[in-house]
């Protein structure tokens, strides 16, 4: 029993081994994983041509109505946006997406200008930019308010790390959509080419004339996809590894969100038979999955109800898993309904395709 | 069970139908072991259907068959090492090299490396191994076939048309290689629309018209029992009502 287990996952691994090795020369695949570094380019380059056109944004708390706030507003230089507490302004600046700065600006600022002093600012930043990102940004901030305003300031961000609250904003939105993407995409997309590719080349007949079974074939396929949906999770993490805080909690979302696309690229394989079907239902039913994970993040423009019924679409549940660790917290209250969502849903696709499979000699 | 005194082949009452058409209509035979089996029939015959039940990859609506043994619905895994199958059409990876093609097919019998060298050179490929196989002739690829077929050294070989479109030189060469299998020990079972092929090859045809055999001897005594002199081709014309070139046809 033991040797007949052994021998299968043996098998299983040879057949996933070809594909993902042969993956490598294989333009359907490769085509999905530029697809996901062009996705990420584009998305890192965005703000920076963003950036060159539009005025820094500053988020301040004036604790005295001082000069200098009322300087940088009629300046026109700077997107000014002060808040009446503290910590208003620093809920505002984490669930920002760019590499703004807070600021506080105490009450004897004026007092100290006047003396000349370089007056300290105590500063804020989003927890993803590195010390080094921090300090370039307050430092160019410092020279736009002294050419501005003509006082000179030290902005001190060191330690002062804000958060975005629980599934709320910041970076992990946009990140969230373009994960669920990339595994989505490589899933319903590669794997089903893997499974069409040898049926058209009729080497599948060889294969299961082979020891290989039909479910080790779509197990093989499935590792192999399994594999390439990982390798582009992991270039979207890798990219952005300083938005994620619990590593564990982002990895689980992949491993599980993986399974759900990987069912369903599975199943377009095993009952289609041209690209050209493919290429239709792979579109479809990329739609149907990611727009779902978009809209549940527009609370507010969106029904509620509507949101509570499509949080349950798996990858607008990756998405939420995901979201949670980027954030300071996870209690598991907050992941483990989307887990068990992404566990479920993954196992009822597999179960399908095994229903399917077993059909295929009849 | 041992092999000793068993069939390498048992078929019984063998039926199968496609969507209510009858593909294969209640068929049976035996192949001994070493012997050559041809099963000669038009295109549409159910030739092919015949083999993918035999291999396991089609069931039966009805009937038994056993290949070495193995109950072919029931104990598929069981028979899988034991047969090796020629395709009627040349299913290899493109894009690999021969040898990565039969490497592929190695690890998956789990057979020693050494073997892949070996069936390369048995089938004359030794020199173009490490070639892409996309730029084979299509006697190259059939060789390549028949190597991966011969890889974990299988008791029986189900070729099907295998020198279907092929220079007549190469089907010679084909054609005197199977026999070659046959002297080894080696079980047969060899589909064919060439009477020639058929009549040269096989110790014993049986002839498959719509799904049924309609005869089934050594391909003597089937052109003795139409006459002295008689061909294999009037033999088909006798027991079909139909001439070979309407069957090639069809």
């Amino acid at each position: 029993m033991k040797g007949r287990l052994a021998e299968k996952l043996r098998i299983i691994w040879v057949i996933a081994a070809k594909d993902i090795v042969g993956g490598i020369k294989n333009k359907n695949v490769l085509g999905g994983l530029i697809s996901v570094i062009f996705l990420m380019v584009f998305y890192k380059a965005m703000p920076l041509l963003v950036d060159a056109s539009e005025p820094p944004t500053i988020f301040v708390y004036d604790e005295d109505n001082s000069s200098l706030v009322a300087a940088l507003e009629d300046s026109g230089a700077v997107e000014l946006r002060a808040y009446p507490t503290r910590e208003l302004m620093k809920e505002k600046l984490a669930i920002k997406d760019d590499r703004d700065l807070g600021f506080v600006v105490p009450a004897d600022f004026d007092r100290r200008a006047a003396a000349g002093e370089t007056v300290k600012l105590e500063g804020y930043v989003t927890y993803w930019l590195n010390d080094e990102d921090a300090e370039e940004v307050a430092s160019s901030v410092e020279q736009t308010i002294a050419s501005v305003t003509g006082y000179a300031v030290r902005i001190d961000a060191a330690g002062n790390i804000v958060y975005a609250p629980l599934g709320q904003g910041g970076q992990s939105f946009m990140l969230s959509i373009l994960l669920a993407l990339a595994i989505s995409m490589l899933g319903v997309i590669i794997i089903p080419h893997l499974m069409i590719e040898e049926k058209q080349a009729k080497t599948l007949d060889a294969l299961l004339v082979s020891p290989a079974g039909v479910g080790q074939v779509v197990a093989g396929k499935a590792l192999a996809g399994f594999f390439y949906c990982l390798l582009a999770a992991a270039m979207v993490l890798i990219v952005n590894a300083s938005i994620v805080i619990h590593w564990w909690l982002a990895i689980l979302a992949v491993l599980c969100g993986a399974l759900f696309p990987i069912g369903l690229g599975l199943l377009f394989g095993v009952l289609f038979e041209v690209r050209q079907q493919l290429t239709l239902w792979g579109f479809l039913s990329l739609q149907v999955l990611l727009i779902p994970a978009f809209l549940v993040m527009l609370e507010g423009l969106v029904p509620a109800d509507l949101i509570a019924v499509l949080r349950w679409v798996p990858t607008a549940a990756l998405g939420k898993v995901f979201r949670v660790a980027c954030s300071l917290q996870a209690p598991p209250a907050e992941f483990l309904p989307e887990v068990a969502v992404l566990l479920g849903s993954g196992a009822l696709m597999l179960a399908i395709v095994a229903w399917f499979v077993r059909r295929s000699d009849r | 069970m041992g092999d000793e005194g068993m069939s390498a082949i048992e078929v019984q009452n063998l039926t199968r139908d496609y969507d209510g058409l009858r593909a294969v209509d209640h068929i049976s035979f035996e192949v001994e072991p070493g012997e050559i089996f041809g099963f000669l029939g038009p295109n549409g015959a159910g030739k092919t259907t015949t083999i993918k039940m035999l291999t396991g990859q089609l069931r039966p609506t009805s009937g038994q068959a056993r290949v070495m043994g193995c109950d072919v619905v029931e104990e598929r895994q069981r028979l899988k090492p034991q047969i090796g199958v020629v395709f009627e059409y040349q299913n290899i990876y493109e894009r690999l090299s021969a040898r990565d093609n039969l490497l592929f097919a190695a690890r998956l019998y789990g057979v020693n490396k050494r073997r892949v060298d070996e069936v390369l050179d048995r089938v004359g490929l030794a020199d173009r191994a490490r070639e892409k196989t996309q730029k084979f002739s299509n006697g190259m690829k059939q060789r390549l076939l028949i190597a991966r077929a011969l890889l974990h050294q299988p008791k029986v070989l189900f070729l099907d048309e295998p020198t279907r479109g092929l220079d007549p030189h190469v089907a010679r060469d084909i054609r005197a290689f199977v026999a070659e299998l046959a002297g080894q020990g080696v079980t047969v079972f060899l589909t064919t629309h060439t009477m020639e092929e058929a009549d040269q090859l096989s110790n014993r045809i049986a002839l498959l018209d719509q799904g049924k055999i309609v005869a089934l001897d050594t391909p003597a005594e089937l052109k003795a029992a139409h006459g002295e002199g008689a061909t294999l081709e009037d033999v088909f014309v006798h027991l079909t009502g139909r001439n070979f070139r309407q069957w090639g046809e069809e």
